[in-house]
C-alpha cells in the first residue's frame, strides 16, 4: 500500500484526517496530531500504513489516534491509540507491544542542583550498581515463585508488604499500581522463569534512569500541586515488564496466530493477530497482560526504591537529604477497559495504547484523589541528553484523543542509519561538553539512541499543547543518565 | 535494490524503531539456518563454555512462518539467560520443527533483541530461493 499526502486532509493547525473508507478495510478514520513537517517525515516509512491497518482492526470504534511522536513499529504504529468494542471488538497483543506496561516513573526531590553536583559521579556509579541493565540481566532482588505470583496478583501491594513502598505510594501510580488479573492460568512456565530473576532491573534498548534539573516552571499552580520547584533535582525511570512481559506477548501472539482461523477475521498483518475481547482466548490474554502490567509497576517501584537508596547512601553521609518521592508513574504500552467519549456518548471500550500514555483532565473519575483537581501528570521524556517535559492532562483529551497523549520524542532515524551517521564516543563527548554524564551498555546503543536519531521533543510537546490535549507544566534538563 | 538477498544470506533493511532483516535460503531448512546466523550476527554472540547436554525442542504450528518466528523466539529466550544454542540437527516439515542443540554460555556485544515478531513475515519462493522479511523488537 502506497500512501500519498493527497489522501490526508488537514482539519486543524495540528490535526490531519484520513477518512474512513479512504483505503480498503478501514472501519474508522485515522486522526494524526502533527505538524506538517512531522507528517512529511512519517510518509517516509510505513508508520501511516500501520495506522491505516490499525483502523481495520475488527470491532475498532470511534477513530484511531496518532500522536506527534509516531514512528514505524511492528504491525501497529508506535504512538498509536485504538479502541475496540467490548461486545464486538477484539484485543490485539501486538497493539500493546512486547514490553507490556513499559512506562515512566517520575520522582521529585528536595535537593538543589548546586547541592547535588559535588556528588554526581559517585551517585551515578551507585545507581548503576544498584539497577542492573542489559537484556537478561537479573535484578538485585531475589524472589520466590510465590512472591512472583503475588506480584502478578496484587501489583505494588507486594512492594508495600515487603517495606519497599510507603503507605500512600500507590496513589501516585496509574491504576494504583494494581490491575487485577482474573487468574494466572495463561502465563507459561517460561514467562515465570524469565520473570523470577529480573525484578528491579532496568533492561536494555531505550530504557534509562536519568537525573534531571527542573529548569523552568510554566504553570505555578499545577507545579506546586505536583511538588515541582525550579532548580530542584528530579529523576525519570523508563522501564517495563522485562522478559516476563516479552514472553507473555510472544506466547499469545503465537497462540492467536494459531487459533485465529476460528474467528474468521481478515487482518492485514500477522502481528495484528487478535481474539474477541469476550472470548476465552481474549480474556486469558487480558488476564496475563494485567499480570505483566503489575510486574512492570513493581519493577519500576523497585528501581525507584534502589535509586532512593543510592541517593541516601551517597548524600546522607555528607549531611544532605534528598527526599525522593514519586510524582507519578504511568504506562505507555498497555490495553485496558476504559470509558471514552465515542461520538459524544460515554462508552466502555478496550483501549490499546502503544507508545502513548493515558491523559486525564481535571475531574476524571479514573484520577487518584491527589490529582482530581489538577488533571493527570503526563511525562514526556526527551531523547538522551535533550529536554524532557511534565505536562498536565486537559478535558479536551477526552473528545480529541480518547484520553491519550504522546510518550516521548519518537524516532526519526532508523537504527542502521543512526549507526552509520553517529559515532558512539562522539555522543559521550558531546554530552560531556554540555555537562551531561552518561553510563551506557554499549557504543552501538549510544549511536542508535543518540539525540539526532529522535524528533525534537519540544516540537512534539508544542503540537500536543496546540491540539489542546495537555498543557506544559515544567521542562527538565538532564545532568546524568544510566542507559540500559 | 532487491527486497531480498539474491542468493543464500541476509541483510539489514531500514526500520525506524526496530531491526528488520531480509533473509534468503535455497531450502526452507537453509532459510531457518540463515535466520539463525543473522540473529547470531546481530547480537554478536561470543560463545564460551558448554553448559548442557544435548537438548531437543519440538515446535508445532499451523504455518511455516509461525514455526520460524517460534524458533527464533526460543533462541531469544536462551539469550535472555546468557546462553547460545549450537544446533546439531534440525528437522522441518510444514507444521513441525525439531531441533537438537548443545547450550553454551555466551556474552553478547551487539544489539539487544527482545522478540522476533510476525510483522511482514511471509516466506516467498522465487527462482529456486525461499525468502522472507523478519522484524525484531529491540
Amino acid at each position: 500500500m502506497e500512501i500519498s499526502k493527497n489522501a490526508i486532509r488537514q482539519i486543524g493547525p495540528y490535526e490531519w484526517l484520513i477518512e474512513e473508507k479512504q483505503f480498503p478495510g478501514m472501519h474508522v478514520p485515522v486522526v494524526l496530531f502533527m505538524q506538517e513537517s512531522m507528517l512529511n517525515e512519517s510518509l517516509n516509512d510505513r508508520s501511516i500504513v500501520q495506522a491505516i491497518h490499525a483502523a481495520s482492526i475488527p470491532g475498532v470504534v470511534n477513530k484511531v489516534c496518532v500522536m506527534p511522536d509516531m514512528h514505524q513499529g511492528y504491525g501497529f504504529p508506535i504512538g498509536g491509540v485504538a479502541a475496540t468494542s467490548v461486545e464486538e471488538g477484539v484485543v490485539v497483543p501486538g497493539a500493546i507491544g512486547y514490553d507490556i506496561n513499559c512506562g515512566v516513573r517520575f520522582l521529585s526531590s528536595s535537593i538543589t542542583e548546586e547541592a547535588l553536583m559535588p556528588f554526581i559521579d559517585a551517585l551515578l556509579d551507585e545507581i548503576n550498581n544498584a539497577c542492573p541493565s542489559g537484556v537478561g540481566k537479573g535484578g538485585r532482588f531475589r524472589i520466590t515463585k510465590s512472591d512472583l505470583e503475588r506480584v502478578c496478583q496484587s501489583g505494588v501491594n507486594w512492594a508495600r508488604e515487603n517495606n519497599m513502598l510507603e503507605k500512600d505510594g500507590h496513589l501516585y501510580i496509574e491504576d494504583y499500581g494494581n490491575i487485577k488479573p482474573d487468574d494466572l492460568d495463561g502465563i507459561s512456565k517460561k514467562a515465570f522463569d524469565r520473570g523470577l530473576h529480573q525484578l528491579g532491573s532496568l533492561g536494555a534498548g531505550n530504557h534509562f534512569i536519568e537525573i534531571d534539573i527542573i529548569r523552568h516552571i510554566f504553570d505555578d499552580r499545577i507545579a506546586e500541586a505536583f511538588g515541582l520547584k525550579e532548580g530542584m533535582v528530579a529523576v525519570q525511570i523508563h522501564s517495563g515488564s522485562r522478559g516476563f512481559g516479552h514472553q507473555i506477548c510472544t506466547d499469545f501472539v503465537r497462540l492467536f496466530n494459531d487459533q485465529m482461523d476460528q474467528f474468521k477475521y481478515d487482518i492485514p498483518d500477522r502481528e495484528l493477530a487478535c481474539a474477541p475481547v469476550q472470548s476465552r482466548l481474549g480474556r486469558r490474554y487480558i488476564s496475563a497482560m494485567n499480570a505483566a502490567a503489575n510486574y512492570a509497576f513493581v519493577n519500576r517501584q523497585l528501581l525507584a526504591y534502589s535509586v532512593s537508596e543510592a541517593f541516601s547512601n551517597i548524600l546522607e553521609k555528607n549531611g544532605t537529604v534528598s527526599n525522593l518521592s514519586t510524582v507519578y508513574d504511568l504506562a505507555h504500552n498497555i490495553g485496558k477497559l476504559e470509558r471514552i467519549k465515542n461520538h459524544g456518548k460515554l462508552e466502555e471500550v478496550f483501549i490499546h495504547r502503544k507508545g502513548a500514555t493515558r491523559c486525564l483532565g481535571p475531574g476524571n473519575n479514573y484520577l487518584p484523589e491527589v490529582y482530581i483537581k489538577t488533571g493527570q501528570p503526563v511525562l514526556v521524556p526527551g531523547s538522551m541528553g535533550t529536554q524532557s517535559w511534565v505536562l498536565v492532562g486537559t478535558s479536551t483529551a477526552e473528545e480529541k484523543s480518547m484520553n491519550s497523549c504522546c510518550h516521548g520524542a519518537g524516532r526519526v532515524l532508523s537504527r542502521s542509519k543512526a549507526r552509520k551517521k553517529i559515532h558512539g564516543p562522539d555522543v559521550v563527548n558531546n554530552l560531556g561538553k554540555r555537562g551531561i554524564k552518561i553510563v551506557a551498555g554499549s557504543q552501538r546503543m549510544l549511536s542508535e539512541e543518540a539525540p539526532q536519531a529522535y524528533k525534537d521533543v519540544n516540537a512534539v510537546v508544542d503540537t500536543i499543547e496546540g491540539v489542546g490535549i495537555a498543557k506544559k507544566v515544567a521542562v527538565l534538563t538532564p545532568i546524568a543518565v544510566v542507559k540500559g | 535494490m532487491n527486497r531480498y538477498p539474491e542468493s543464500i544470506g541476509y541483510f539489514e533493511v531500514s526500520h525506524t524503531a526496530d531491526i528488520a532483516i531480509a533473509v534468503t535460503g535455497d531450502s526452507i531448512a537453509s532459510l531457518f539456518q540463515q535466520s539463525y546466523f543473522a540473529l547470531k550476527e546481530m547480537v554478536r554472540v561470543a560463545i564460551q563454555e558448554k553448559n548442557s547436554q544435548s537438548v531437543t525442542i519440538q515446535l508445532r504450528s499451523k504455518s511455516i512462518e509461525a514455526l520460524l518466528i517460534a524458533f527464533l523466539n526460543e533462541i531469544i529466550v536462551f539469550l535472555d539467560q546468557e546462553s547460545w544454542p549450537v544446533i546439531s540437527e534440525m528437522n522441518i516439515t510444514e507444521d513441525s520443527l525439531d531441533f537438537t542443540f548443545d547450550l553454551y554460555d555466551c556474552i553478547t556485544h551487539g544489539c539487544t533483541i527482545k522478540a522476533a515478531t510476525y510483522n511482514e513475515v511471509e516466506i516467498v519462493y522465487h527462482s529456486g530461493f525461499f525468502s522472507t522479511m523478519l522484524v525484531f523488537d529491540v
